[in-house]
């Protein structure tokens, strides 16, 4: 349909003020909120995140885009309140203890959103327990940990121990990312995956969640 | 036990079954970069093992006898401009004095003891070293009770010979990446000789985070990183007296100048504190020491350590500050050094603020396919002259790009319309320089680290209430701000929109303050009065940062920041 694509275009090229309008005039056309959400909203944002996997784009697009799609959540959310069937999963996300980089967590989070999955920011520097509270409040799939500092990448897996202390490991997925991260570190500290970038942590979560 | 040999120098090792080739390479002294600290996620280590292909060092462990070649050889002479304070005039008045002396000699009437006959010379005057104690007998009577004091303020550090004119001070410029001495003659004053090599910490890790995380996963971590400074400060030393005749008996003063972490390092206290929130030195105090206790009983001198602002903003920046002279001139002057670190200083209506932005050593090289710091064999400058023209440090075939050179090729790529002012590649996938390549990743890694700077600027600007427009001045240091194309700086974004003449080009500005201080020792009080006067400005917990690092991200000027009203 020609007016979601619009919408997804809208998502594309960060245009928040255009997008309020579009999911307007879409709803008038009679299409349900779920289609506007995925075919329109989300299938825009994972362009927007494919481009920047392949460095076509930068922050700053990414951030825009990100902008322009909880603009258009935020008109469509009140509507498909009742049918949880849309929310794909649920994540809790932070950086970790010691650490205050805020800006790739939060592209993270963004992206991840644009895919589908309720997202539970616990913000920065976040000690263990503070994963813990969050996994026992909102029972989550997954938990995403942010370090972009070599000497805070320790915290991962003292966080990952005290959640298992705690009986938590088994009922959640855990992945990690940020600049100094890498694969054998995620795998030494027995992390669930590692992502390289916000695109590959959906694309990671997804595969942990076996959904599409 | 395994063998690796190690091309071209064909070196034979015998190593321990399972030993990373990384440790085994730092540990016999061959030059190998490594910015990350082995980490694995810098690339810089790389090695060709033989008939196994390309490999990092760091995540290479010796199982069995191996042949491996280095890749690029690495050079240490580095060029940093001749810096600019040997022009502006200042009172000489060094911190060490020569107070000539004849005393009466000692007679049944006047037995007065050696000391006392030594403190009557001069009012105020007092002896504390027992090492020069100890020499005084022998020294009065030998030289028939003639003779120079050697003064440090009011305190005796030796007593000489007569004709002894000219005595000597170094200065000491601990970067993360570069150290940098040199000699002065405290007599006259001039500048008599400069001498620059590698930081040994480097095989360690390119930033300070990389050096205390050694520190903190090794028990020996601070004694190795501490060891290695030390020696090579002993290197600088005696090599700018033998090369210029001097006799390393006549330094009497050092000056010693770095960031927080370096000079934690230097003292032997760990950093380890500084690298997490919310940031504390052990210490911000400027010490006086005694060169015995710390490069041993090589010479007998007074070192003077440069007071610390913050865990982040140290000595090398108190420095810079005395060398560009901001407590004293008026108006709104910025000092930038852009180092491995950048610090920012602004002062504004009698105020200083300072705060460091995390731009990464991007500046040198570290995180670029192939970048390197300014030395031979580094791409410095890029410009368009009909086709695109390079120009190599040494005047030799390239071997990587450095910082400046970055800045500029970034301006020719966005002349070129080659990427566009997001920074994405529009035409092809990379940029060639001769073999020195520029992708996509770099540019973005430049983008990450010139916007820090800037977000940086703007939020010291807030700070003081002020604009770009009301900046009097900008005082570029740091061996990437010598060579800066100041043009360049504002297309890309990194300085803001001022007028040319109002960018200047300092050179290394902690080194011509540590030179300052040894030619004027009322400095010293400057210093303290700077390390107490500066506003600290926090980036972590400045909300206003993030949103300016985002809006800086982009190529051009403000006016033209692409999306701006929705980035807002
Ligand atoms: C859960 O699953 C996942 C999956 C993927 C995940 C993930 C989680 N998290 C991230 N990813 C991945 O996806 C994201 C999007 O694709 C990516 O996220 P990134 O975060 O990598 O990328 C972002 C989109 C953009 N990148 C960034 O935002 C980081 C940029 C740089 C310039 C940087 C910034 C901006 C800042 N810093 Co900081 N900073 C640097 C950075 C140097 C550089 N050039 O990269 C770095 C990281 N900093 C560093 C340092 C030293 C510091 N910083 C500090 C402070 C700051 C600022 C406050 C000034 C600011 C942060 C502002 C903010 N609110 O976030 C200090 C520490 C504060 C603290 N305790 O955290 C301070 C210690 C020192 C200082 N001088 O201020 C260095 C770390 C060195 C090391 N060896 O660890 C550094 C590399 C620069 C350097 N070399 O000096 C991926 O990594």
């Amino acid at each position: 349909m020609e007016i979601l694509k619009e919408v997804a275009n809208a998502v594309i090229f960060g245009d928040r003020k255009g997008i309020q309008e579009l999911v307007e005039k879409a709803l008038n056309e009679g299409i349900s909120p779920e289609d506007i959400i995925n075919k329109g909203l989300l299938s825009g944002m994972s362009v927007i995140g494919e481009r920047f996997k392949k460095n076509e784009i930068f922050v700053p697009e990414v951030l825009v885009s990100a902008r322009a799609m909880q603009k258009g959540m935020e008109i469509l959310k009140p509507l498909i309140a009742k049918s949880l069937g849309i929310i794909k999963g649920k994540i809790v996300i932070g950086t970790v203890k010691g650490d205050l980089h805020d800006i790739g967590k939060n592209l993270v989070a963004m992206m991840l959103e644009g895919a589908g999955y309720q997202i539970i920011d616990l913000g920065i520097d976040v000690p263990p327990e503070r994963f813990v509270q969050a996994i026992k409040e909102n029972r989550p799939d997954v938990v995403g940990m942010s370090a972009l500092l070599t000497t805070t990448m320790p915290q991962m897996k003292v966080t990952i121990d005290v959640i298992e202390k705690e009986g938590l490991r088994d009922k959640v997925k855990i992945i990690v990312g940020g600049a100094p991260v890498t694969e054998e570190f995620a795998k030494e500290i027995g992390a669930d995956g590692y992502a390289e970038d916000a695109y590959s942590a959906v694309e990671l979560v997804n595969r942990l969640l076996k959904v599409s | 036990m395994p063998y690796v040999r190690i091309l071209p120098e064909n070196k034979i090792i015998k190593v321990i079954k399972g030993k990373r080739l990384l440790d085994i390479l730092i540990e016999n002294n061959i030059k190998i970069p490594s910015y990350c600290g082995g980490a694995g996620w810098c690339g810089k280590c790389k090695v060709k093992i033989l008939d196994k292909g390309i490999s990092l060092a760091c995540q290479t462990y010796v199982e069995e006898d191996l042949t491996i070649k280095l890749l690029k050889e690495e050079g240490t002479d580095i060029n940093i401009q001749k810096d600019f304070w040997e022009n502006s005039n200042f009172i000489l008045s060094p911190v060490i004095t020569l107070q000539a002396f004849s005393l009466e000699i000692p007679s049944l009437s006047d037995s007065r003891s050696d000391l006392e006959r030594i403190l009557a010379i001069k009012e105020n005057i007092y002896l504390r070293d027992i090492f020069v104690l100890r020499k005084l007998p022998i020294f009065l009577r030998k030289n028939n009770y003639k003779g120079k004091l050697v003064l440090f303020e009011n305190e005796i550090i030796d007593v000489r010979e007569e004709e002894l004119k000219r005595v000597y001070g170094i200065a000491l410029d601990i970067g993360t990446t570069t150290l940098v001495g040199h000699i002065l003659d405290l007599t006259d004053g001039s500048d008599i000789d400069s001498y620059s090599t590698e930081n040994p910490q480097l095989p360690y890790g390119a930033d300070i985070i990389s050096r205390i995380n050694f520190i903190i996963h090794n028990p020996d971590g601070l004694q190795i990183l501490r060891d290695r400074l030390i020696k090579t400060l002993i290197e600088i030393i005696q090599n700018l007296c033998k090369k210029n005749n001097i006799n390393l008996n006549d330094v009497y003063a050092l000056s010693i100048t770095g960031n927080s972490v370096m000079t934690h390092i230097f003292l032997g206290v760990t950093p380890e504190n500084i690298a997490f929130s919310p940031f504390v030195p052990v210490f911000r105090n400027m010490m006086i020491l005694d060169s015995r206790d710390i490069f041993g009983n090589l010479f007998n001198a007074k070192v003077y350590v440069f007071p610390l602002i913050s865990g982040y903003v140290g000595g090398d920046v108190v420095a810079g500050i005395i060398a560009t002279n901001l407590l004293n001139e008026k108006g709104n002057i910025m000092l930038i050094d852009i180092g491995t670190n950048g610090e920012i200083v602004l002062k504004s209506k009698d105020a200083l603020f300072a705060c460091a932005t995390a731009a990464g050593p991007a500046f040198e090289g570290s995180n670029i396919s192939h970048g390197m710091i300014a030395k031979n064999g580094a791409i410095c400058h890029v410009w368009l002259e009909g086709t695109v023209k390079f120009e190599v440090i040494g005047n030799m075939e390239e071997k990587g790009i450095c910082g400046s050179g970055l800045l500029d090729a970034i301006s020719v790529m966005l002349d070129l319309r080659i990427i566009d002012l997001t920074g994405r590649f529009i035409k092809g996938e990379e940029f060639c320089l001769g073999r020195v390549k520029i992708t996509q990743k770099d540019v973005r890694e430049f983008q990450l680290a010139k916007s820090a700077i800037r977000a940086g600027i703007e939020v010291l600007l807030n700070k003081a209430d002020i604009t770009y427009k009301d900046i009097d001045k900008i005082y570029v240091s740091g061996s990437f701000g010598s060579y800066l194309n100041k043009k360049n700086a504002i297309k890309t974004g990194l300085l803001p929109n001022i007028p040319l003449e109002k960018i200047i080009l300092v050179g290394n500005s902690a080194i011509g303050g540590a030179k300052m201080i040894l030619l004027n020792r009322f400095l010293m009080k400057d210093a303290e009065k700077i390390k107490e006067e500066v506003n600290y400005v926090d980036l972590s917990s400045d909300k206003k940062f993030q949103e300016k690092f985002i809006k800086y991200m982009y190529f051009g000027e403000e006016d033209q920041c692409l999306m701006k009203e929705n980035i807002d």
